[in-house]
This record gives C-alpha cells, structure tokens and sequence, in this order.
C-alpha cells in the first residue's frame, strides 16, 4: 500500500503512451539509438523499441520522451 | 505554473547528423521542450534559457542561434516593446474608474426653494458634493438618518438615488398641522346641570361661587372684564370647572346565566378551515374548547389553511340567581358601566339603588349617581349673544 501511494505521489513506474503517429514514455532513463527508423529508449528495467519511418524525437525532457513519425511497431523487451 | 513563466529560448541548430547533436544533449540532462525539425540537418529546439550557456558549450561542430525568448522573457520583451500601449491602457482604465466613481451633479427635487437649499446645504457638509467621490450604501443609509433626525419637523422622508454619476435626492416634507391660537373672546361654560364643586380658574372673572347648582350653558368664567358694572376688556376665558352631576341610571341584568368553566385538559389537533368552516383531525373532539391557532398552511387564491390548534376543554355551567343576588349583580354592572365613562380626576361620590323590578325573568334596576365630573366647555361671546 505504502509503494502505491509513494508511486501515486512520485509516479516513478514506466508509462508508454501511443496516439496516432506519436508515442510518449514517460520515467525512461536514456536513449540507446536514435535513427529514422528505429529508436531504442532505455527503461529501468525494460527496453522500449520503436521501429517505423521518419521517427523524430518532438519533446526530450528529463523523465519524458515525446516520438513521432509513421509508427510500424513497438516492441517492449 | 513555475516552469511556464521561467525563461525559455528556441535556439536553432545545424549540423551534418542533428540526430547525435540531439542525443549529447540528452545525455548532458538538457530538457528539449519542442524539437521542430527543419531539413536533415537543422532544427529549432526550445530550452529552458539557464541550459543556453551549457548548450553553447556543448555545440562543438554545430551551430548555434538564439532565435526567440519565452515565458518571463517574453512577457519583458513585450512589456518593452508595448510599454506606451500598456501605460496608457493603465492609465485610461484608472481614469476611468475615478470618473465613474466621481459625482458630476447632485439634483434636490421638491418645490420648495428654502428646503432644497437646506437639503443641499446638509449634504454638502456631509461631503456629498459635486466632483467628490461617490459615498457608499452605508454612509448614505447613516446620512439620510443623520438628516431625517436632525430635521425632525421639516423633513418626512428622504431618498437618495443614484443615477449614473448623478445624485437624485427626493424630499418629502414634513407636515404639520399647526394649532391656531385663536384669541376670540369667550365665556367657560357648564357643560352639564350640577353643584359646583371645583373651579380652576386660569384666565377669565369668575362669575360662580362653589357649591352653587348651575343649568347647562350658564357662565362659570366670565370672558368680560367688569368695573364698576362696565365692560372694561374681553378675554379668553380658560379653566376647570368640577361639579357634582346627577344621573338616574336603568339597568337590566338576567336571572339565569352561565359561565364557561376550563377543565384542565388541552391537545393539539390539525384543523383544515375552508370556507369558514373547520374540519377537525381529531378523534375525540371537544364539546365546548377555547382554541389558540397556529397557521401551518396558508393558500393565497383559494380560501383555505391548515392550522395546529392548541384546545382547551371547557365546560358550560348554568348559573340561577336569587332575586336579591341578580340585584347585587346588576349593581355591580351599572357602577362598572358608570365608571368605564369616567376619566382622570372624575369618581362616583355615591350611588343608591332607587328600584329594581322582576319583569321577563330580568332584573330592571334604576339606580342614582352623584358623579364628580368635569363640566367644562366654552362658548365665544358673540356666539352667547347670538343664541340669545
């Protein structure tokens, strides 16, 4: 109970979100490759692939990531 | 909220792989908020203004352009470059503010000329004037209250409105029935036939002696000043003049009466009245009952209401006098209903019982009183001369 409420306070788990062209992951830890078609995000303990055409980083902030372009598949590792 | 009005900038950056100008970035903690790319090579990227310097030295091969501020930086830059627009909306809406706050004129409406100028006086000590601000509801509820008291005789009401920035005062005037002193020339007079027994005599030649029987209208206090048996002067006579009257009063009081006895039980008890007529929610209801009500519902169209009544029982005993007793009672009732007629200085100074018949199962009682009474009343002395 205690670990919910300090990750409902801090909000410290990994969240991937995907819209239309664009997916956001929010607590990643930092990017392994960044190329036109594949980008590799690093997470505390998983791995995020994103593999498409055109992937651009929109937003890079410090516990968020922001990516767009023609999303083909994203892979959790 | 904070990281809305820190500072930003969009730098622009080019480079032959932006890709990895991007990921340095990353990889020193520097937060991208918005990466717009341009061509392969180039893209503005918005930064929080403090990473700027660490940007610059991280740039190495790229190159690297301030372009534009955000946040607090922006709104300076604005504020800089609009500061005569800004003044002057500030201005303008200050002005504005005070001149609509600001009395332009004050207008008195009544006819009287003295009481607008009176009511315009005291308002302007009052500090409603013309170009001063605009007083509160407050202050000119205790203002109108201050005047209103301070002209208790001139003044009804007073109304204040506010129209616009213009101030309507709406006076009503007092008016007061003022008594005329009329200074005829009169006699004071009996009102009624009876021994003198008092005369208090304030203006006027006394012209009766105490215990002395005078007809109505004869002249107590002569209004006409005498010497040596000619009229010297008139005056208005004013006094008190209290005599003994005689009066014969018949009575009739019945036999059998009742009375109405409570006996101690109450309830409540709903009653539906329509039309006049009550309906009773009660199961045992009361033969007879004084009744307090207490109106619960009411309609305003349709005559009728619902009411809580509070009944007390009470009971109807018939009362029989003997002769002697209904005698006693009707005494008793014709002294009360003689007294009911008196007033201040006035009492009975003796009364007799002169007969009481039996007749229709009623007492007929005529009885005498010898009442000290005022029997004061004035009469001008032309009047006198005229009725003669």
């Amino acid at each position: 109970m205690f670990r919910e409420f300090k990750n409902y306070i801090l909000e410290q788990d990994l969240e991937i979100t995907f819209k239309k062209n664009s997916v956001m992951i929010v607590n990643y830890i930092s990017i392994d490759h960044f190329e036109s078609e594949k980008i590799i995000v690093k997470c505390e303990d998983k791995t995020v692939i994103i593999k498409g055409e055109n992937l651009r980083v929109k937003k890079l902030l410090k516990d968020e990531i922001l990516i767009v372009g023609i999303i083909k598949n994203i892979e959790l590792r | 909220m904070i990281n809305f009005l820190r500072r930003k900038i969009i730098i622009n950056a080019k480079g032959r792989n932006i890709k990895r100008f991007i990921k340095k970035l990353n990889a020193n903690k520097i937060e991208l908020l918005k990466i717009d790319y341009i061509s392969d090579g180039e893209v503005n990227v918005l930064i929080y203004k403090d990473n700027y310097e660490k940007v610059l030295e991280l740039k190495s091969i790229y190159e690297i352009f301030d372009t534009e501020s955000y946040g607090i930086g922006k709104i300076k830059k604005i504020m800089k470059v609009c500061k005569f627009l800004i003044l002057s909306f500030i201005v303008g809406l200050v002005l504005f503010i005070i001149l609509i706050n600001l009395v332009f004129d004050i207008e008195v409406v009544h006819s009287d000329k003295d009481l607008r100028k009176l009511i315009s006086n005291e308002l302007k000590e009052r500090g409603i004037k013309r170009y001063h601000f605009k007083k509160s509801y407050v202050e000119i509820s205790k203002i109108k209250n201050e005047i209103i008291k301070k002209y208790p005789n001139k003044i009804e009401w007073i109304e204040i409105e506010e129209v616009g920035t213009k101030y309507i005062v709406r006076v009503e005037e007092r008016k007061i029935n003022k008594i005329e002193e009329n200074n005829t020339p009169r006699n004071l007079i009996a009102k009624k036939n009876g021994v003198v027994k008092q005369i208090i005599n304030h203006r006027g030649e006394q012209v009766i002696d105490l215990d002395t029987y005078v007809n109505k209208g004869e002249p107590i206090i002569s209004g006409e000043i005498y010497l040596n048996e000619k009229v010297m002067g008139k005056v208005k006579a004013e006094g008190k003049v209290y005599a003994e009257v005689w009066y014969n009063v018949k009575t009739t009081y019945p036999y059998t009466s009742y009375k109405e006895i409570k006996t101690g039980k109450r309830k409540k008890t709903l009653v539906l009245n329509f039309l006049n007529k009550d309906i009773e929610f009660s199961l045992n209801k009361y033969e007879h009952k004084k009744s307090k009500e207490k109106v619960i519902l009411k309609n305003n169209i349709i005559p009728i209401y619902l009411s809580l009544d509070n009944q007390e029982e009470t009971k109807l005993i018939d009362q029989v006098l003997t002769f002697d007793e209904a005698v006693i009672k009707a005494e008793e009732y014709s002294i009360k209903q003689m007294e009911s007629k008196l007033n201040g200085k006035e009492y009975i100074i003796r009364s007799k019982n002169l007969k009481s018949v039996l007749k229709d199962s009623k007492i007929e009682l005529e009885m005498f009183f010898a009442v000290y009474e005022d029997i004061t009343a004035y009469m001008e002395i032309g009047e006198e001369d005229a009725k003669k």
